[in-house]
């Protein structure tokens, strides 16, 4: 059985410094930085960031899930960023965010891709799990929140 | 008009009326009509073959004039003129119509069967009547089939264009007219036959064409016999067939017979890289005219090399030269038919064929004589020899062996005959991936399968079933958006654009099933994330293509943009129309015909 938190890693979660929201995914794709995911880290954030400029990925409830699906990913993968202060990401609800997922995705992934943003969509709609990635101190417990399984 | 007549026509008339509309639609009416017309075409064909033969051989005695004109101080052969003012008016007419030159050989044959109905206009078969003529006429080493199969078909195909015939019966007599005009030019009309079967129909057994094929052949051959008498061309000395212990060299003969089939297509090659590429010639005279005065140069020492070659080929089956000259004359004869095809000249392949099978034959037996002490009949190698290179260069191993027998008139070496040309045959077959034409016809973007049957969606581009009434979507566009325009979307899906209208990629209704059940995507995805890259196909690529490419991806649309380049889109094509046109296509093949005549019968 395949876990959503198998698709990431504990050194591709992060507490961001920027407060800048395109600072912010850049900072957050950088921790794909000495993994097998992406061969073409700079094309990833400027797919990223065009993405975000055409409509804000801040679905409200403090929450963004920055993605793209192009081809220099090898494998598709998320990466988890943290804000306790809050960044502005001109979310639905005009509140700052302060959980940051984001998913990287090849360009043949099509269905993993939707699978994989609809599982962590499930996660993230709970409060009490949104909490808990707020507060844990360590990367292993904010993992342990994604350990659900993909196809259920 | 006398009153007197008025009855008479009056009764005619009626008679033709009643006559038509009883019989005119039955199954006798069409057959006896079928049958008439196959023998009109089988005495018209061959009558433009004997016409083409008579022709060349006077135009050959009347270029042969100048050859004995001799300048007695000097005396200098004047053989070298000839190919050279035969080059001068062949080349001349190839730039007066280019286009019509163009649509030369047994290849451009089979191209106006399969792509487009066997229309073959009159003048371009009336300029490849008179082209080869002064070509061969004048010395260029080639043969006379590939002008007669064009003049045959053309025939028929002129034949049903005056009767207003459809397109299936004149690709039926364009076919039998180029296999009755083979079978008068070379008096062989079983072999004529087969030439239809083998190059012609692609080895479609089935094809409604045969039985047209073998009455035309046959009504030909007797014409040709009748007006040009019954003579062999070939005068085959005493020869023995040799023991069964002398098998394995016919079959070591068979390999070689296929290397000297792949060493043409090679010459013909780089002839052809020199031309086009290299050199890049496009004046006709440029190219053919150093390659006529070249050849007429080495004519004055080899006269042998002159036009089609028969009684060469007699003097060869005589012993006339020795070992040397045979293994030259087999080097020039290969080198300068693959010229003179690529510098513009115009002729067939199966003379030539013979002769450098004779050639190779002889030198085999004579060279493995001479190392090993054998007593190989010279002579039977040479008759072997030439179906095997006949076999190997047309890919025809049928055509040839029947070919080979009904020229030589001899049945003796029937046997080692067959094993060679097949030998030949899957030498280049297996070596070149496929038979000649089938490779030159891929060359041209044709595919033929297997069985001989053409690539249906290859006949037609994309263009021709683009549809314009199609779905497209900003890249921008949000979710809520999107999931509207495709539920309302003509075809089930809808391409994405940018801003320039620049395809970026499709989406279908299959591809967001998971967003739509997942209600929390909604407010994240926009059309742009949803993106499938699709191939693409452009207005000239055939629909064959096309349809590769759908099931390749499992796609029920494809798009057509400007080019690969410029993803402009301009339309899309649907797997249905797809299905559609090619349901047409076999109708118009006459296939279906078959399907409704049997459960009709079956009812």
């Amino acid at each position: 059985m395949t876990l959503l938190s198998d698709y990431s890693s504990t050194t591709y979660i992060k507490r961001l410094k920027s407060r800048n929201k395109f600072k912010a995914i850049e900072e957050l794709a950088r921790s794909f930085e000495n993994a097998d995911v992406c061969v073409d880290l700079d094309g990833l954030v400027s797919a990223l960031i065009e993405r975000e400029k055409i409509m804000s990925t801040g679905i409200g409830f403090g929450i963004a899930i920055p993605h793209a699906k192009i081809s220099s990913v090898n494998r598709i993968a998320f990466a988890v960023g943290i804000s306790k202060t809050g960044i502005d990401f001109d979310s639905i609800d005009g509140k700052p965010v302060h959980i940051i997922i984001l998913v990287a995705a090849g360009e043949k992934q099509h269905k993993d891709y939707l699978k994989l943003l609809s599982r962590i969509m499930s996660v993230l709609k709970q409060e009490e799990a949104r909490s808990r990635l707020i507060d844990s101190s360590s990367n292993e417990d904010i993992l342990k929140t994604f350990q659900i399984a993909v196809d259920s | 008009m006398p009153s007197a007549w008025n009855i008479p026509l009056q009764l005619f008339t009626r008679l033709t009326r009643v006559f038509q509309s009883r019989y005119a639609r039955t199954d006798i009416y069409r057959y006896l009509g079928h049958v008439v017309m196959s023998i009109i075409l089988g005495l018209v064909a061959g009558l433009a073959g004997v016409l083409f033969h008579t022709l060349l051989e006077w135009m050959r005695r009347a270029f042969e004039i100048i050859s004995l004109l001799k300048f007695d101080f000097y005396d200098i052969d004047l053989i070298f003129v000839i190919p050279v003012l035969g080059g001068v008016i062949i080349a001349g007419m190839t730039r007066l119509f280019p286009d019509i030159a163009r649509e030369k050989d047994v290849l451009s044959v089979i191209k106006s069967i399969l792509l487009r109905d066997g229309k073959i206009p009159i003048k371009t078969t009336i300029f490849h009547f008179i082209a080869p003529i002064i070509s061969i006429g004048s010395g260029a080493p080639l043969g006379p089939e590939g002008p007669a199969a064009k003049i045959g078909s053309g025939v028929g195909s002129y034949l049903s264009q005056l009767l207003r015939l459809g397109p299936v019966d004149m690709r039926m007599y364009a076919s039998a007219g180029a296999g009755a005009a083979i079978a008068a030019v070379f008096n062989a009309p079983i072999a004529g036959v087969f030439f239809g079967i083998e190059v012609i129909l692609m080895n479609d057994l089935k094809n409604q064409a045969l039985s047209a094929l073998i009455i035309s052949s046959v009504v030909a051959d007797v014409i040709s016999r009748a007006l040009l008498g019954n003579h062999h061309v070939f005068l085959i000395p005493a020869y023995s067939t040799g023991p069964i212990s002398e098998y394995p060299f016919y079959l070591v003969l068979g390999i070689l017979c296929g290397f000297l089939s792949l060493l043409f297509f090679w010459l013909r090659r780089c002839f052809r890289h020199l031309y086009n590429n290299t050199l890049k010639l496009e004046n006709a005279w440029l190219r053919l005219l150093p390659v006529t005065l070249l050849f007429g140069i080495i004519l004055i020492e080899f006269h042998q090399l002159y036009g089609i070659g028969y009684s060469a080929i007699n003097d060869v089956l005589a012993m006339k030269f020795p070992l040397e000259v045979v293994f030259l004359l087999l080097l020039l004869k290969i080198v300068f038919v693959c010229l003179f095809l690529e510098a513009g000249s115009y002729g067939g392949v199966f003379a030539p064929s013979l002769m450098m099978g004779v050639l190779l034959g002889c030198a085999f037996a004579c060279t493995v004589n001479a190392a090993l002490g054998t007593s190989l009949s010279p002579v039977t190698f040479a008759l072997v020899g030439m179906g095997g290179v006949l076999a190997g260069i047309n890919s025809m191993p049928l055509t040839s062996v029947l070919l080979v027998f009904e020229v030589t008139n001899d049945y003796r070496f029937v046997l080692p005959l067959m094993l060679v040309s097949v030998i030949a045959y899957l030498v280049v077959v297996y070596v070149n991936h496929g038979t000649a034409y089938s490779n030159d016809l891929l060359l041209e973007g044709i595919d033929v399968s297997k069985r001989g049957e053409i690539d249906l969606l290859g006949k037609i581009k994309v263009a021709d079933l683009k549809r314009i009434d199609y779905d497209t979507i900003d890249y921008r566009t949000p979710f809520p958006v999107l999931v509207r325009r495709l539920l309302d979307s003509i075809h089930g899906d809808i391409c994405v654009i940018n801003d320039r209208q620049r395809l970026l990629g499709v989406i279908s209704l299959n591809d967001i099933r998971q967003a739509i059940t997942s209600m929390e995507l909604s407010d994240l995805l926009i059309a742009g994330d949803l993106i499938n890259r699709v191939p693409t196909v452009t207005d000239p690529d055939p629909v064959s293509v096309a349809i590769q490419r759908l099931e390749e991806y499992h796609l029920q649309t494809i798009p057509v943009v400007m080019s690969a380049a410029n993803p402009t889109l301009t339309g899309i094509l649907t797997h249905r129309d797809i299905l559609h046109a090619y349901s047409l296509l076999l109708e118009k093949m006459g296939t279906d015909q078959y399907l409704v005549n049997y459960s009709s019968r079956k009812k």
